[in-house]
């Protein structure tokens, strides 16, 4: 059995002369929250329509479980709930009917299932409310019920926040991390919000131009080259002291330019204390240490060469 | 498959275009019963005059025709217009509705991203539009001679018609008498016929509806391939030899045998059926095919 809940190998899908996918290759660890980031039209949408068989690949493989999605979709799609795209119900059904339509659940087993997963997610007391009346955050919440059934075990979520206001992303996103944590779903998320990866996500990867600039756990992602921000007295004579205890174990060391008196020192490991006590033993006065925020977003622009995503700015 | 037809009928019936549909028969009824009512009163004025034009057996028969002239007259002579005019236009709005309806909400990307049968898939849908569209048949039949029974009475024999059909002179139109009880079953047999009938021809929408994202689209495009026909099977059927054989509108031809339910002309019932067959086949697989290797 594999310990990969979904792998892409070498995927290539071109739409007439635009290549959307161009090699791409990732593997989903099971049990993890995945997160594909990338800027708009860097092929995260149809990606996902690959995986979940909606499209086919010009070349390359997608397996889930170990399961060829090309040859054999029904199988390899059997535990996995997706909602690609906005979530789209029938608007004067139930919510119970969308759900039992939609998942083709049966049984006493499954109506205890839906029920217990319509609790989780906050929408047990709508369940005989017409989704025509759901609020797009009730939308969301009803479309993570629906991935999670019959028995799902690997969800997909395609821009999960996207239009919700500030509370319903906290609650979308306190529900996703639950979903990992608390029943033990692999789940993969994309957005082009670099902040709720970065909130939600174990894994990620960078898409840019069909192609995986960059992947792997957050901690190794973000490890790839530290910087810390450190602001000192005499900034100009501390760099020359850095530079010289560290030599290249210090990548870059510059002025921050829009903060007077604070060093960027990028490095090579995570060394923040080191450099602290590298500079109060020679005479400074360290007011400040700490490691630069928003480096992900800064690692997303390098590697996407700069194109747009948007940092999302709501607080836990 | 059974499940699968069961969502399927949900679906469809939880939709606002069955009032639409419900409000459409009720408007035919309160016209039919208008015009029926003034046939009635211009036939009790002529009635003397009538019987002596009528044919010596008829008149033996049937010494007072303004009693034929009934309820069971009155839903026999509107189900033409029922079957003929209103219902193609619901089977398209269904038939329409079933595919290209999901497509334009989203739905249909929602079902198929699950890894489901998608052959599965299009054989429910289109055996879920040929329920409804024979519930409705039978149900709207049911009512309209309801509805006749209530405002014309109800006599104990009936004229039998046989329509000829205007664009082949080797079927002429013939008029005999029949007991109601025969007529009751000749009109509910034509009413059965006709949502097979109808089922063949809304498949031409449903086949549609797999290439197009709207609804409208594909049952306007079903309405213009009826009418067409309909108009190529009426006035130039003699000019279109090779096709008209083939003609969605030649399905019908046998409900007007059927409606007579005397010296029925079998081999035109199988042709019909044939015709039939050919559109259910066509327009089902087409859809099949389409589903599994379009993609969305």
């Amino acid at each position: 059995m594999s310990d990969y809940v979904l792998t892409v190998e070498n995927v290539v899908k071109s739409f007439g002369k635009f290549r959307a996918l161009d090699g791409a290759s990732l593997a989903i660890p099971k049990g993890c929250i995945f997160g594909i980031i990338g800027p708009n039209g860097a092929g995260k949408s149809t990606l996902l329509r690959i995986v979940t068989s909606l499209a086919h690949p010009d070349s390359g493989r997608v397996t889930v479980n170990g399961i060829d999605v090309e040859t054999n979709p029904k199988k390899a799609l059997k535990g996995t709930g997706a909602i690609v795209d906005s979530p789209s119900f029938f608007p004067d059904l139930s919510a119970r009917l969308n759900l039992d339509i939609l998942s083709r659940g049966t049984g006493a087993r499954y109506r205890k299932r839906r029920d217990e997963l319509a609790e989780y997610t906050g929408i047990a007391g709508w369940l005989n409310h017409r989704v025509r009346e759901f609020s797009l955050g009730m939308k969301q919440r009803l479309a993570i019920t629906l991935a999670l059934l019959p028995d799902s075990e690997f969800v997909i979520l395609d821009e999960p926040t996207n239009g919700l206001d500030p509370s319903g992303i906290v609650d979308i996103r306190n529900l996703i991390r639950n979903l990992g944590a608390e029943l033990g779903t692999t789940v993969l998320v994309t957005s082009h919000m670099l902040g709720e990866i970065e909130k939600i996500c174990s894994n990620i990867a960078i898409l840019n131009h069909g192609k995986i600039a960059a992947d792997g756990t957050m901690e190794e992602i973000l490890r790839r080259s530290p910087v810390t921000l450190i602001r000192t007295t005499e900034p100009d004579r501390a760099e020359a002291v850095l530079k010289e205890k560290f030599g290249t174990r210090i990548l870059s060391v510059k002025a921050k330019e829009d903060a007077p008196g604070v060093l960027r020192v990028e490095t090579e490991s995570e060394c923040a204390a080191e450099l602290n006590e590298a500079l109060v033993k020679n005479g400074f006065a360290v007011s400040m240490l700490e490691n630069e925020p928003d480096r992900l977003e800064k690692l997303f622009l390098e590697l996407t060469g700069g194109e747009s995503v948007v940092r999302n700015e709501v607080r836990a | 498959m059974i499940l699968s037809i069961y969502h399927e009928i949900v679906k469809l019936t939880s939709q606002k275009k069955h009032y639409i549909m419900l409000l459409g028969f009720a408007f035919l009824m309160v016209l039919m019963v208008f015009l029926f009512r003034h046939i009635h009163e211009d036939l009790e004025k002529q009635s003397g005059e009538m019987v002596g034009q009528m044919p010596l057996m008829l008149r033996l028969m049937a010494p007072d025709p303004v009693k034929l002239c009934d309820g069971l007259m009155f839903s026999r002579f509107t189900g033409y217009i029922l079957f003929w005019v209103v219902m193609p236009i619901f089977a398209f709005m269904f038939a329409g509705e079933s595919i290209a309806g999901e497509q334009q909400d989203g739905t249909l990307k929602v079902y198929l991203s699950r890894g489901f049968s998608r052959t599965r898939l299009v054989i429910a849908k289109f055996i879920s539009v040929s329920l409804i569209i024979l519930f409705y048949s039978m149900v709207f039949a049911a009512l309209t001679m309801l509805i006749g029974i209530t405002f014309f009475g109800f006599s104990k024999m009936q004229i039998s018609l046989f329509w000829g059909n205007p664009g082949d002179p080797s079927t002429m139109t013939t008029v005999g008498l029949v007991s109601a009880k025969r007529a009751i079953w000749a009109y509910f047999a034509s009413a059965l016929y006709a949502s097979f009938a109808l089922s063949s021809i809304s498949s031409v929408s449903f086949m549609i509806s797999v290439f197009v994202k709207r609804m409208s689209v594909a049952a306007t495009g079903g309405m213009v391939f009826f009418f067409v026909s309909f108009i190529l099977q009426i006035v130039f059927a003699r000019y279109a030899t090779e096709i008209e054989p083939f003609l969605i509108t030649r399905v019908m031809d046998g409900y007007s045998q059927v409606y007579a339910l005397e010296n029925i002309d079998w081999s035109s019932i199988v042709k019909s059926f044939a015709v039939m067959c050919l559109y259910w086949s066509v327009c089902v697989t087409v859809p099949v095919v389409m589903l599994n290797v379009k993609e969305y």
